[in-house]
């Protein structure tokens, strides 16, 4: 790809797209579609099932990029797109689909290089991490997978769900206590 | 955005809970983040573009038909409107995009109604009432022109380049515009100042005596108002984003007597006359969210109380037959579904009804009638809790972010003000002739309510949100996992019930509710007997407690539970983000995202 794309800021790239740039489109897809897929994976533990929310996501932007404004940040725009397409997907699968279960399948089918010993152990560890953020409140678990899955500062979060700094930060603490609170329980830590 | 966080980062946010397991958490945490699967088989980008067009076309081939129809007419109206617009020049098209309340446009010597959609005119002068405000768009100039505001546009021209020149009399204008091309010019005039606009983000305040410029994004130039030189001649200072500046009646004459002794150059004059400075944090904020809720033009179901199509709706609280709706800019009264009054009040606290006021905040903590009229405004620190405000008899507790416990009258005046040294978790609750709350850091207060001082104080460690209930002289307080009955004034725990993942609690029929993760409602009597339990499914929130029941939503599904826990009706709402903003004797007002349901008890 040509590298005067790839200097090229977010907000850059889709004035580009809206000028008919499909090269713009593809840095963009580049940039973001892993850090979306894992966020979606997080919410829905299926890795078929990410990937096509995924697409729905880049899909939806791609179609609603006339609505963005561009002094706004593209990154938040589109993790607001993305959590909303995971929030219906649970909506819609949660009652009828044990998704945690699919996360403890796909933990104890990871690693293979490791001794059955450390298998154990690390899987018992994570399933129960797994579960403590799959039980938390909806609210508190979206600040959890924006903070600690996507790394994301309390400022871009906030401005994510429309919250402010100083709740997005509240509902983290909540959720440390909450999965901290819950792997006490369970012997974890 | 992204920035990986490191480990001292993430420990010094673990630490506060994991304590000495610190170490072993972040190990987990930093396992779980790298044991998410990567990304492998996926679409390209030109898949997605692909797919996206023929979706789009899917749709849009289901409209060709009406909009064959509805093309032809666009032609001919096309072509009417080119005719006029070669004709009459080159007149920038500005229209009204939004319009709350009594708002007047004054065109020679005529006074018509703005509507939303209408267009206005070079000379057109825009007067808005009390209780009103308008929003204009002039090519990629987007305008708010807030209450008791006048502001008229005194040229609009493009020739291939935009002219444009305002001017204001009085009243507040938040506006946003795009970078200009070379050449083009746009002005806002008060009676103090000339603002020069080249794409930016900013708000003007002005009156006869003084005109305040805040600027958010992009610079702006501000110079004085000087009869005694030309305007466009007159230099000024530019003001950046995050800076403020205020050009005065005093410092104008102070400018013109400089002059007249003509000691120094104009310019070195101006530039010491206006001081630019930084601007308050909160001001920007404001402006901040003001000017992107612009920008953001929000639908509003037609079917559903339509207030406007420009912000979120925030909270609502029910007045006999009236509501009362808080979104991002104000205050929205509503009779029948209709505004009857608006009040731009920025990012306002939900408001508490006492009596025939409304108390909320917006930076100071405001008392408004029904008429939209501030009975009293008065300065505290910190932020409101939602829903915390507890009355009592003729004095309101209100608590800040800050800790602090304000004891005000029904006149606006502080009588005590109480600093429990870290912020609260719960709501105060009336306990007797004291109020009690617990803080963050796991502290139970009870506070005597005639003296304003605290005269107990117990360490009773983590509590849920609304995990205190007040049922004098006992209180349950409620941990993630527990539910203790502590006999206050003996200070002796009554009896502890153990359950996992609790998250919520309301206090009912002489015992408490409660809700899990796992999705369970669970009733307890006063002596900790399991009464009835039962499943309406996981993430339950939103619980109330109404006269005849129990209202909560589950996922998308809310429910009302009659005493005995017997699941009285349910209804699939729409999104899973609802929440129960208010509940009267017959009514449920539930809040998703943009829309407000009502659901008839």
């Amino acid at each position: 790809m040509d590298q005067s794309i790839k200097a090229l800021s977010d907000e850059e790239l889709v004035q580009s797209v809206m000028h008919g740039n499909d090269r713009a489109f593809e840095e963009l897809y580049e940039r973001y579609s892993e850090r979306i897929f894992k966020l979606l994976y997080s919410y829905v533990y299926n890795v078929d099932d990410a990937v096509d929310l995924m697409h729905d996501v880049f899909i939806r932007a791609y179609r609603h990029l006339n609505k963005f404004d561009v002094r706004r940040a593209f990154s938040a725009w589109l993790y607001t797109i993305a959590i909303n397409c995971a929030k219906n997907y649970r909506c819609k699968v949660y009652k009828n689909d044990t998704m945690i279960e699919r996360e403890e399948q796909r933990i104890m089918n990871t690693d293979a290089m490791k001794t059955p010993e450390d298998h154990v152990i690390e899987n018992e560890l994570l399933q129960e991490f797994s579960k403590a953020v799959d039980a938390l409140n909806n609210k508190f678990r979206e600040v959890f997978l924006l903070r600690y899955g996507q790394q994301l500062q309390y400022s871009d979060i906030a401005h994510i769900l429309d919250i402010s700094e100083r709740t997005a930060k509240w509902r983290m603490e909540r959720a440390l206590a909450f999965i901290t609170d819950h792997l006490k329980k369970k012997g974890v830590i | 955005m992204n920035r990986q966080i490191d480990d001292n980062e993430l420990l010094h946010e673990i630490a506060p809970y994991a304590g000495k397991a610190s170490d072993v958490l972040l190990k987990i945490i930093r396992q779980w983040q790298s044991s998410l699967p990567a990304l492998e088989d996926t679409l390209t980008s030109n898949d997605i573009i692909e797919k996206a067009k023929t979706d789009s076309q899917g749709i849009h081939i289901k409209k060709l038909v009406a909009m064959f129809a509805t093309g032809i007419a666009a032609i001919v109206i096309a072509g009417v409107m080119l005719f006029t617009h070669y004709f009459s020049g080159t007149m920038e098209k500005a229209v009204c995009t939004a319009v709350i309340g009594d708002v007047q446009v004054i065109r020679g010597n005529q006074s018509v109604p703005l509507m939303n959609g209408m267009g206005i005119e070079q000379r057109d002068r825009i007067v808005c009432g009390k209780g009103s405000m308008a929003v204009i768009e002039i090519g990629s100039l987007k305008l708010r022109i807030d209450q008791n505001s006048e502001f008229a546009i005194d040229t609009v021209q493009s020739k291939g380049k935009l002219l444009l020149d305002t001017s204001m009399t009085r009243g507040v204008i938040y506006a946003t515009i795009a970078k200009l091309k070379k050449g083009d010019s746009v002005f806002v005039k008060t009676k103090t100042a000339v603002a020069s606009i080249r794409g930016t983000t900013f708000m003007i305040k002005s009156n006869n005596n003084i005109t305040k410029l805040i600027v958010l994004e992009g610079k702006v130039m501000i110079a004085p108002r000087l009869d005694i030189i030309p305007q466009e001649s007159t230099p000024g200072v530019v003001v950046d984003a995050g800076q403020a500046c205020v050009v005065d009646a005093g410092t104008i004459i102070a400018i013109k007597k400089a002059v007249s002794m003509n000691t120094t150059e104009l310019d070195t004059i101006i530039q010491q006359s206006l001081p630019v400075t930084i601007a308050d944090k909160k001001i920007i904020q404001i402006i901040e969210t003001l000017t992107r809720d612009i920008n953001q033009a929000i639908p509003v179901n037609e079917n559903e109380l339509t207030l406007n199509t420009l912000y979120n709706i925030k909270a609502v609280v029910p007045d006999n037959n009236d509501v009362l709706v808080t979104t991002s800019d104000g205050l929205y009264y509503c009779k029948d579904y209709k505004v009857e009054w608006m009040y731009s009040l920025p990012m306002p606290s939900k408001p508490f009804k006492w009596d025939t006021m409304y108390i909320l905040q917006s930076k100071d903590l405001y008392a408004i009638d029904r008429k939209g009229d501030v009975l009293w405004q008065c300065g505290i620190e910190g932020e409101v809790l939602d829903d915390g405000i507890l009355r009592i008899k003729n004095t309101i507790i209100v608590p800040t972010s800050k800790g602090l416990l304000y004891f005000i009258d029904k006149k606006g005046k502080v009588i005590h003000r109480v600093d429990c040294n870290a912020p609260f978790i719960t709501k105060p609750v009336l306990f007797n002739q004291m109020v009690c709350i617990v803080t963050d850091d796991g502290y139970l207060y009870a506070i005597d309510i005639s003296l304003g001082v605290s005269i107990y104080r117990k360490h009773i460690g983590t509590v849920i949100e609304n995990g205190l209930i007040a049922q004098y002289p006992e209180i349950y307080f409620v941990t993630p996992d527990s539910i203790q009955k502590l006999h206050v004034l003996k200070d002796e725990l009554v009896w502890s019930f153990n359950d996992s993942n609790i998250i919520d609690t309301i206090a009912y029929d002489n015992g408490i509710v409660y809700a899990t993760t796992n999705g369970l409602l669970c009733k307890l009597s006063a002596n900790g007997d399991s009464e009835w339990r039962i499943s309406p499914g996981k993430s339950i929130h939103s619980l109330k407690s109404i006269h005849n029941g129990i209202t909560c939503i589950a996922d998308t599904v809310f429910y009302l539970i009659a005493s005995n826990g017997e699941v009285l009706w349910s209804y699939t709402l729409p999104s899973s983000d609802a929440t129960i903003v208010a509940v009267t004797p017959k009514m449920v007002f539930i809040c998703t995202e943009n829309r407000l349901l009502t659901l008839k008890i």
